[in-house]
């Protein structure tokens, strides 16, 4: 595959498959972008505002005290 | 062969600066802007390159390179993004950061602009390493970020956990008497930890509200219009959302996985669900019909969001459009080329610097509530959000038909403008 070196698509995990655009050698921001890191190490970056919810945040905010 | 690369890789990174300056060139030129101020706009403030050691799981340590670069600091504090990716470097930055000082002051926020991040591939690292990481930069950065100097705010690869790793890191660097006045520190937080109400849907909302705003100012009703979407990410999601609830019709979706089509209608909400189902991926929605991508951009609608990437509207598809506004929710998605093809054929532009300024707002909002103490219910945060968005709108649509240039334009010389101002106004030191 062609090297890409100044894009996010680089780690991104739809660069395979991806149907949004043939240029992905430049591309510096995207909402689709998803590193592949959510499909290998789990949950860091599957942690979003929207999905983490209250309790998740609740959750967070007793950690930050406890520290 | 190494030459080459490096070559090829300044060349894109180049690309990236050379479009931002030109942007700015072209407003600055209009307004005749004062050389002197042209000059210091020109560059950044300050870069800071930073390289920090880290332990790895395995016992090795691992030294990483972070950067922050901090464009312009007069409207207020420099504000931008921290992003994790190889490709984050210097010259990346500067042109991110130049980016973020027009874009708060065209929305009128005490803000400057700034950008960073560090070089680093996170699929290669475990959880904790990357909160060790985080940690360990944001001791690095060490005061030349703060809560009345530099916030940092979520980019690639990072979220409201790697926020609240800063904000729990840089805290514990003060005295116990300061650390609850430096919340602030950086926004897009959890909300637990200091994190604002409606953040999560403050940029598509502002999509919304910036169509709900043209529509108004045109007198089109916006009941039963169609409209398409490009990505149905969080932008996507959130804008379709709040036009449907107006009575827009989605008739077709595009995202990374392929492109769907409903004359008669696509609910956002369950296109939502089933992608959230299916791995954020569209295709395969049972109520729509697949489309050649090829044939997305030029699908009858009245109405056309682009929110995924740079770049998708190009000459080549420009001429197909039949649409009669286009709303940028993604970051440059209209090309230079394709631009002029669509303002001769009488197509409005909503820029991006506008059109997706809802988060920047959504994150000032945060920062004010930390700075003042409060929580603001999720209506207050958006009536204020539309209020903001109005006041933005209106002096862009004013300043086009005043110096007769188009909506991009007529919000860059805002910014510049406002920039100008406060030089003239201050003076310089010494």
């Amino acid at each position: 595959m062609k090297k890409l070196y100044g894009s996010i698509c680089s780690t991104c995990k739809y660069v395979a498959g991806c149907t949004l655009t043939r240029a992905k050698d430049r591309v510096c921001s995207c909402s689709e972008y998803v590193h592949r890191l959510q499909q290998d190490n789990g949950p860091m970056f599957t942690l979003t505002l929207q999905s983490m919810g209250e309790k998740g945040f609740r959750n967070l905010h007793e950690e930050l005290v406890l520290n | 062969m190494i030459a080459k690369t490096q070559k090829k890789k300044n060349n894109l990174k180049q690309g990236m600066l050379n479009n931002v300056m030109r942007q700015f060139d072209n407003a600055a030129d209009i307004i005749d802007l004062n050389p002197n101020i042209r000059k210091i706009l020109e560059v950044t403030n300050n870069e800071l390159v930073v390289h920090f050691p880290v332990r790895m799981d395995n016992g090795e340590v691992e030294v990483f390179t972070g950067y922050r670069v901090q464009h312009n600091n007069s409207l207020g504090p420099y504000k931008g993004g921290l992003r994790y990716h190889p490709t984050v470097d210097i010259d990346a930055a500067r042109a991110l950061a130049m980016w973020m000082t027009w874009k708060t002051s065209l929305a009128r926020l005490p803000y400057g602009g700034a950008k960073g991040g560090i070089q680093l591939d996170p699929k290669k690292y475990s959880q904790a390493e990357l909160e060790r990481i985080t940690r360990r930069f944001t001791y690095a950065l060490g005061d030349n970020i703060g809560p009345e100097l530099d916030i940092p705010a979520p980019d690639v690869n990072t979220n409201a956990q790697t926020m609240a790793w800063i904000l729990d890191t840089y805290m514990s660097t003060k005295s116990p008497t300061e650390r609850s006045t430096n919340m602030h520190v950086v926004t897009g937080k959890p909300i637990g930890a200091g994190g604002s109400e409606g953040r999560d849907r403050a940029t598509g909302y502002g999509v919304f509200l910036t169509i709900k705003f043209w529509a108004e100012q045109k007198k089109v009703d916006l009941k039963d219009k169609k409209f398409i979407v490009q990505g149905f990410g969080n932008v996507g999601y959130w804008a379709s959302h709040f036009l449907e609830k107006e009575g827009a019709i989605l008739t077709a979706v595009q995202d990374a996985s392929g492109s769907i089509y409903n004359e008669n209608g696509i609910s956002a909400e369950q296109l939502w669900a089933y992608s959230e189902a299916n791995n954020r991926n569209i295709n395969g929605f049972s109520g729509a019909n697949s489309l050649e991508n090829g044939d997305f951009f030029g699908l009858d609608c009245d109405i056309i969001v682009p929110a995924a990437l740079g770049n998708q509207i190009t000459a080549k598809n420009a001429k197909k459009i039949k649409a009669y506004l286009i709303a940028e929710g993604a970051n440059g998605p209209t090309d230079v080329e394709a631009e002029e093809i669509l303002l001769k054929k009488g197509v409005d532009i909503i820029p991006d610097i506008l059109c997706n300024s809802g988060g920047v707002i959504g994150s000032y909002f945060e920062w004010l509530q930390n700075r003042n103490g409060e929580i603001w219910q999720l209506d207050e945060v958006m009536a204020k959000l539309e209020k903001k968005l109005k006041e933005s709108f209106t002096s862009v649509v004013d300043t086009a038909k005043n110096r007769n240039v188009d909506m991009r334009t007529a919000a860059f010389i805002i910014a510049i403008e406002r920039l100008e101002q406060a030089y003239v106004q201050r003076g310089i030191f010494p």
